[in-house]
């Protein structure tokens, strides 16, 4: 399964066309603290803004209009919206048979690591830095399973073919169901992610 | 509609801070997550404000030091206080100066090039050398910095006073380095004595002392600094664009994304030229 992900596009292979001025369906699913989207929440939105082939798609959930006050601290990445992985998986071929290799999130996460990561690492307190040897040693220990388990959405939405861009913010400032996206990532040479710009054009 | 990407790419050890005693230092990436372990490839990431194709607003130090590079500038925003219609889609002149490794660009050039540009009120301004291409960066190294052609001061301060007569925010070129490589390196890997063999780049001992004899960021030449004249008029200076000569035409429409870095003053970017 990881031997596919090895070889899928690179930052600084992807088409520019794919990313810039790329015509968007917005599709709102309004979610709170903790929700989880659902299967029959995407097949509600879908069927009220059906994707045009080839568009991009925006899931506004309405997370990323929020106030810093209101999410400060670390509510804004633990108390966020997150898919469930069926409908991960329903949303993902739904929009490959579309010909949708983009999708962007409103959200601080696409799934939610609570298996292991987040009641592991975040039970360590005070949590540790990023960089010292209780992180290492916790990647160390952290196992393909364990992985599988807790980004099994993001695995799922990467095995579709399907490119995530996530913390969007001031999405209710769209006031069209269709714009033109322009996303720039920085071109790391075979890099498969990056922090990122992203601009709404509306017409 | 035609879309061009004019950005350098960024790879580990990319940038010319090797080369320099200045705290933009090389790429450094650290990868923690390997897909054979757990299925993802998570990266820890080392840029600076210089990395890449640059945006560099007249303060460039901030948001640790308010100081602007050269006193008062003609602009004073951060990168997250420019506003978004200065930034997309923004109608850009070519203008086309054609010269050889090394050169340094002469005011009769410059003008020579601003005279035949279309170059009208309110453009940005890209000049094109023809330079800055992703294979030599990639082939060349550090020498992609030493070899480049460059702006005399002369010539940047005439390019200068023109884009303040016409309205012009943002400066951008297909050289490596605006000030010519005897000015940014002087006395350090050009100049007059050049250190040989070359000192470690910051943060080492020789770099630090270099910033004590000298102050931060200063070079230290007898010549002004070109990019400080430019960036005295411009909203933005950038540099290290690459593959321009894929551009056909006269003028563009430039789509330029720095990063929004909260009261940042420089920030890797991405250049994307779009021809109608």
């Amino acid at each position: 399964m990881f031997a596919e992900f090895r070889k899928t596009a690179r930052l600084n292979e992807l088409a520019v066309e794919r990313l810039v001025l790329r015509p968007t369906t917005i599709v709102a699913i309004r979610k709170g603290n903790g929700d989880e989207i659902t299967r029959s929440d995407v097949e509600a939105a879908l069927a009220s803004s059906p994707l045009i082939k080839g568009d991009a798609l925006l899931i506004a959930t309405g997370w990323g209009d929020r106030t810093f006050h209101e999410l400060d601290g670390r509510a804004y990445v633990l108390e966020s919206p997150h898919f469930s992985f069926e409908a991960a998986r329903y949303l993902g071929e739904r929009m490959k048979a579309n010909e949708s290799d983009l999708l962007f999130l409103d959200t601080a996460l696409a799934g939610w690591p609570g298996k292991h990561l987040l009641t592991e690492w975040c039970s360590m307190l005070p949590t540790p830095p990023a960089e010292s040897g209780e992180g290492r040693m916790y990647l160390h220990l952290y196992s393909t399973e364990k992985a599988q388990a807790d980004f099994a959405v993001e695995m799922e939405f990467a095995r579709l073919g399907i490119i995530t861009v996530r913390k969007l913010i001031q999405c209710g400032q769209i006031k069209k169901p269709r714009v033109k996206m322009i996303v720039a990532p920085l071109q790391i040479v075979r890099g498969v992610a990056s922090t990122c710009r992203v601009v709404a054009v509306e017409d | 509609m035609r879309l061009i990407d004019l950005t350098m790419p960024i790879w580990e050890g990319a940038g010319y801070g090797e080369i320099l005693p200045f705290t933009n230092s090389q790429v450094r990436l650290h990868e923690y997550m390997f897909y054979d372990r757990h299925g993802l490839r998570l990266t820890r990431m080392k840029i600076d404000g210089e990395t890449g194709s640059p945006f560099m607003v007249p303060h460039q130090r901030m948001p640790f030091d308010p100081t602007p590079l050269q006193p008062n500038p003609k602009y004073s925003w951060t990168l997250d206080e420019i506003p978004l219609e200065r930034l997309i889609l923004r109608d850009t002149a070519i203008v086309d100066i054609r010269v050889e490794e090394g050169h340094e660009i002469t005011p009769g050039e410059m003008e020579e090039a601003i005279q035949r540009a279309d170059y009208r009120q309110s453009d940005e301004v890209l000049v094109r050398t023809g330079w800055g291409t992703r294979q030599r960066a990639y082939n060349l190294g550090v020498d992609y910095y030493k070899r480049t052609p460059s702006i005399h001061y002369d010539a940047a301060a005439l390019l200068a006073a023109k884009m303040d007569e016409m309205g012009s925010a943002i400066f951008m070129t297909d050289c490596a380095l605006v000030n010519p490589p005897s000015v940014q390196g002087n006395n350090w890997f050009r100049g007059d004595t050049p250190l040989v063999p070359l000192p470690k780049p910051w943060p080492s001992a020789e770099a630090r002392e270099r910033v004590l004899d000298l102050g931060a960021h200063k070079h230290g030449s007898h010549q002004p600094s070109s990019y400080g004249a430019l960036i005295r008029k411009a909203m933005a200076g950038c540099k290290c664009l690459v593959d321009c000569d894929q551009i056909a035409r006269s003028r563009v429409k430039m789509i330029i994304l720095p990063l929004l870095i909260k009261k940042g003053g420089a920030s890797p970017c991405r250049f994307i030229a779009v021809e109608e």
